[in-house]
């Protein structure tokens, strides 16, 4: 029978219970669907590394030779190896210029392809396989045509797959870039058998060796130094002649270096030699002065291998399979793990990122929803007392009772928490990972349910019932003769009379100070639960203000330039100074290092060094600018504290790729937002004899409308570098969106629910005021003003709970990686607190339409 | 004759405030079996407090409330559910229907707490409120809301019947209609006791025994002879 009463009771109180079943399917849904989402990318990305065979070491070198593969494959814990070579390429569109990450593999054992549309990766096959988020957004389809141009050298390929590898979820042109539309940039694969040979030769000649070689054209002639071409490779040849070179510089006997002369046809090569070297030869004269040179030259003898991948076979024995590569492939100038891959490194932190605001959100709902659950429970409980002491007069056992009350909290509770998982999980969830995967190309990406999800359900529930029981159990404690009263006021004298103060306050004052006094756990959940919503408009909007400062400080403070232009990799002097005359000599140069940090570990890093003074920005810590100066390097605070090194130190430090170690004083520090990098200035690299050759130059000068300049790669403005940031808007947007929804609608059942329950609490006070002659106005005047005081008390405490959010959003949570800072603006403050009194002042209206409708007759009968 | 209830010098304070207030004060009487007893007395004399012990629906401050041969002082509180669902028939002033269930789910809840119950039709015939079984309490009239609550109570066949002005709240008409059921109660088949709290002196001339309180003691406990029948009353 108790059954009946409570599905009827349930129907009967529905707003009540309606209420309680959208704060925790909001909760829920909120808990759910965040959770869905970022559970959902990383397992998804671990079913694609996995399932794709994501490389687990990286090798970087100058050029890894068959040996050095077998020497890999040989060593302890490895797998399997691949050597790669990667590089910029550019497809000239229409449209505009797209850059290609262009790399050239063997056999696409590890990092295998995933395929979208076409054909499985073969070796012997020319043509590419496409980046397949760009291909979607440019429209290529499988077995178009597209041009590729690298150092004036253009090849055609036809595209023969649309793919993703797990190398590549997260691909950007250059550090300057956070978020990729996949519009103007992407990857693409092609055999290194169908590397072009044109552009082999090119970067040949183009290499250090050779250009050496061309600087002594002399020992070409006598022709000894290349006696030792036949069956060698390029690279190996070219390094036997340097090597001969200073044997010869250092007069030592070269006598063993001797080689077969007849095969090297030393006419035609002195013949090219001088077009060659002066840079007019073209791509044919250009082969036929290597095939002089080295008559048995293959395509495969010319490519170069910078990359080897390593598949190992335990991934927990990495730091052991390092040091094994190490010694195995002595020519490897770095080994790295997973978390210097961008790729890699990005994901992980957008994953860790999400963590952070799903546990602060999703915590911050479901504790306002938890309240404004109490609440309604409480005040349900409260409004059934003397039918919970007729059952008990009747004899109910009181775990019967209690068990029955609970019943009204865990059924709707339950339905809430089913319902708002589910459609949390497919709903939220599914739109958040569909609105990543713009930016991550992860194949296949599913939510995921994770177990933490249902114990949050099930701990909601636990929590509903535990507050039904305890409301219950508090007036079941009672003598069943008490239940059937109305619940009397609590009246405990004061310590001591009221001072003249408290004399002198007006009525409505006094009775509201007195009302607090004897509710303080009503009271207290009431400040809670509107500062929990004053802390999430502000959060909100303040997550928002706080990007835009980042913004602002980004484009036009550090990079404080109108256009920035990326130079090609193979410019020429001629190039740079016809780019200098026209924009300015304002540029920076970008060092891939290799230091050691505090504790004496090796890390990889960038090093920009500065010549643009004014245009590319230091900042302290305190915001103001500075420039670097000539008497050592400059670490990001950050990367300082991450690696243990403070100013006045001494970091030993050298240019990936090369054998001199340097040792810098740290200068100062400075911060940057985005990037987590070493920097100094020209003069201060130039000291220490390493040549400036520069990648970037900044200007002032108007280039819109410039799409191409003979030396330059791209050309973008500072917007155009900033409106990369737009789609982290639009889900910051989203999200805003949602939070303040939800903080309007948790703000107003909340208030709604403690006006409730202090209007229940003191109808017959209300009712013997009315008696008296008060009228609706002064009742509610009184009404309002309590909840106005609380108000105020709570949006005093969620202004700054709002400001403390945001910043451990930006500052604490959102990983190594940057350095970000609550920035809230004033505005947001006001918004705050008018969102908040908005939302108080309509609550509280609306329920005073109640103190209308007292029936002064029964409430005072009630209370006989 | 054997005695259903026996109060040993049974005191009840209230805290009220930072005061205490003896609503009873040192209480000793005897109610045999099957009479029908009415509480006479004053607002505050103690009426209900004295009701409510007898009902185990609270305990005394001291003394002892023996009930059917038993000390129900001694009891923690879920033999006293247990007690008061075996035993005790409460009947209140505004009647405390369950306002979700119909009459006769009201009337059959006590199925769910006594192992042998009367047939809820039948207390409702009883009663006469067959024909009403299926309405809600609230498309009742005071009186028909208590002969609800009467069904109720004599539907666990309980040994004491315990009203708390029963007609308080109902007409003079209906309200003699009320007592004639809970007189009833007390006819030899049935063998019940009722025990009726109320201002009104009229009812003391229909009772077996004439109960009076005064600030919490007994003024005085007298046997009525020849109780009168409720039609010769004039009300």
């Amino acid at each position: 029978m108790l059954r009946k009463k409570l599905f009827r009771e349930l129907r009967q109180n529905a707003a009540q219970f309606v209420t309680i079943f959208l704060m925790v399917l909001i909760s829920a849904f909120a808990f759910s669907g965040v959770h869905a989402y970022m559970d959902g990318m990383e397992d998804s990305a671990d079913r694609y590394y996995r399932d794709y065979n994501l490389e687990d070491l990286w090798l970087v070198g100058e050029n890894f030779t068959e040996d050095d593969l077998e020497a890999a494959r040989a060593a302890d814990n490895v797998q399997d190896a691949e050597r790669v070579l990667a590089f910029q390429c550019n497809w000239a569109r229409p449209e505009g210029n797209v850059t290609i990450e262009t790399n050239f593999i063997e056999t696409n054992r590890i990092s295998r392809f995933y395929v979208f549309e076409g054909e499985d990766f073969d070796p012997d096959r020319d043509g590419l396989w496409l980046d397949y988020y760009l291909a979607r957004n440019l429209g290529v389809k499988v077995g178009d045509e597209i041009t590729l141009t690298n150092s004036g050298c253009s090849f055609a390929c036809r595209v023969n797959g649309l793919i993703g590898t797990p190398d590549h979820v997260y691909a950007v042109k250059d550090s300057s870039v956070i978020f990729t539309d996949h519009h103007d940039f992407g990857f693409a694969y092609l055999s290194a058998k169908s590397f072009p040979e044109e552009l082999a030769a090119d970067m040949v000649i183009k290499s250090e060796e050779m250009q050496s070689l061309l600087g002594m054209t002399d020992m070409i002639g006598t022709g000894w130094a290349l006696a030792k071409l036949t069956g060698m490779s390029a690279g190996d040849y070219l390094r036997s002649l340097e090597a001969l070179q200073n044997a010869a510089e250092s007069g030592e006997d070269a006598e063993e270096e001797m080689i077969d002369l007849d095969k090297i046809d030393l006419d035609a090569a002195l013949d090219l030699a001088g077009p060659v070297k002066d840079g007019s030869a073209d791509a044919e004269q250009k082969m036929a002065f290597l095939r002089a040179l080295m008559p048995d030259l293959s395509r495969s003898d010319l490519i170069v291998f910078p990359q080897m991948i390593i598949d190992a076979e335990d991934t927990e024995a990495l730091t052991e399979t390092k040091k094994a590569l190490e010694t195995a492939v002595p020519s490897a100038l770095a080994v790295t793990d997973r978390t210097v891959s961008p790729s890699w490194a990005a994901y992980q932190s957008e994953v860790e990122e999400g963590r952070t605001y799903s546990v602060i959100f999703s915590g911050m709902f479901l504790f306002i929803a938890i309240l404004s659950v109490v609440t309604t429970m409480n005040r349900f409980v409260k409004k059934q007392r003397t039918v919970i002491g007729t059952l008990k007069a009747l004899g109910f056992r009181q775990g019967k009772i209690i068990c029955h009350y609970a019943g009204f909290g865990f059924i709707t509770g339950l339905a809430g928490v089913v319902l708002g998982t589910v459609i949390g999980g497919f709903v939220l969830g599914g739109v958040f990972l569909d609105r990543q995967m713009q930016m991550f190309l992860v194949p296949e990406p599913r939510i995921s349910f994770r177990p933490v999800v249902f114990a949050a359900g099930i701990a909601i529930l636990a929590v509903i019932t535990l507050v039904t029981y305890l409301s219950c159990r508090r007036i079941l404690r009672e003598p069943a003769s008490q239940v059937l009263r109305a619940e009397q006021p609590r009246v405990k004298a004061p310590a001591r009379a009221p001072g003249r103060l408290s004399a002198r306050l007006p009525f409505s004052a006094k009775w509201n100070l007195r009302d607090i006094r004897r509710n303080k756990g009503r009271t207290l959940m009431a400040i809670a639960g509107i500062a929990g919503s004053c802390t999430l408009i502000v959060g909100a909007l303040g997550m928002r203000d706080s990007l835009y400062n980042y913004l602002d400080w980004e484009f036009g403070g550090i990079l404080h330039f109108a256009w920035q232009i990326n130079l090609e990799e193979g410019y020429t002097e001629e190039e740079y100074a016809a780019l200098t005359d026209a924009c300015g000599d304002a540029a920076s140069q970008t060092l891939a290092v290799e230091f050691e940090d505090g504790s004496g570990e090796k890390q990889t890093n960038i090093a920009v060094v500065n010549d643009a003074p004014g245009m590319l920005r230091l900042c302290r810590h305190d915001l103001s600018w500075f420039e670097p100066e000539d008497d050592g390097i400059y670490l990001t605070e950050k990367l300082a504290a991450r690696s243990g090194v403070k100013p006045g130190d001494t970091v030993r430090w050298r240019v990936l790729g090369e054998d001199t170690w340097y040792e810098s004083p740290v200068a100062g520090l400075n911060r940057d937002p985005q990037n987590q990098q070493l920097s100094m200035s020209r003069a201060y690299m130039e000291s220490l004899g390493i040549s400036w050759r520069p990648d970037t130059l900044y200007t002032d000068e108007d280039l819109s409308g410039v799409e191409a300049l003979p030396g330059a790669g791209t050309i973008m403005s500072v917007q155009d570098l900033a409106g990369q940031m737009n789609s982290m808007l639009e889900i910051m947007n989203s999200l805003i969106g949602i939070l303040i929804a939800v903080s309007a609608i948790l703000g107003f059942v909340i208030i709604y629910n403690m006006g409730i329950l202090s209007m229940s609490e003191k109808n017959y006070q209300f009712a013997t005021l009315k008696v008296l002659g008060f009228t609706y106005g002064k009742l509610r005047s009184i009404f309002l003003q309590q909840n106005l005081w609380l108000t105020v008390i709570s949006v005093i405490l969620g202004l700054p709970l709002g400001y403390l959010m945001t910043d451990y959003i930006f500052k604490e949570a959102i990983g190594d990686n940057y350095d970000f800072f609550a920035m809230i603006e004033p505005r947001t403050y006001l918004i705050g607190v008018a969102g908040t009194v908005i939302i108080a002042v309509f609550s509280s209206l609306y329920l005073a339409r109640k103190l209308k409708k007292i029936d002064m007759v029964s409430s005072l009968k009630a209370n006989e | 004759m054997e005695n259903i209830v026996s109060l040993k010098n049974v005191v009840k304070e209230y805290g009220i405030g930072e005061k205490t207030f003896r609503a009873l004060d040192g209480v000793s009487l005897d109610i045999s079996k099957g009479k029908f007893v009415c509480v006479l007395g004053p607002s505050g004399a103690g009426k209900s407090t004295l009701l409510n012990l007898i009902g185990g629906m609270d305990n005394p401050t001291s003394g002892s409330v023996v009930i059917g041969g038993s000390d129900i002082t001694r009891y923690n509180e879920d033999q006293l559910s247990h007690f008061r669902a075996e035993n005790i028939g409460f009947i209140f002033q505004f009647y405390n229907i369950l306002p979700s269930l119909t009459v006769l789910e009201n009337v059959e809840l006590v199925r769910d707490i006594v192992k042998d119950p009367v047939d809820p039709v039948r207390a409702l015939e009883a009663v006469g409120l067959a024909e009403h079984a299926n309405k809600f309490p609230a498309q009742l009239s005071g009186g028909e809301q208590q002969r609800v609550s009467i069904a109720r109570a004599i539907a666990k066949n309980p040994a004491l019947l315990l009203c708390d002005e029963p007609t308080g709240a109902l007409d003079s008409g209906t309200g003699v209609r009320i007592l004639k059921l809970l007189k009833e109660q007390c006819a030899a088949e049935k063998g019940n006791t009722v025990i009726i709290v109320t201002h009104n002196s009229l009812i003391a001339d229909i009772a077996d025994v004439v109960i009076r309180l005064k600030n919490g003691r007994i003024a005085g406990v007298e046997e009525n002879a020849h109780p009168m029948d409720i039609d010769q009353v004039a009300w």
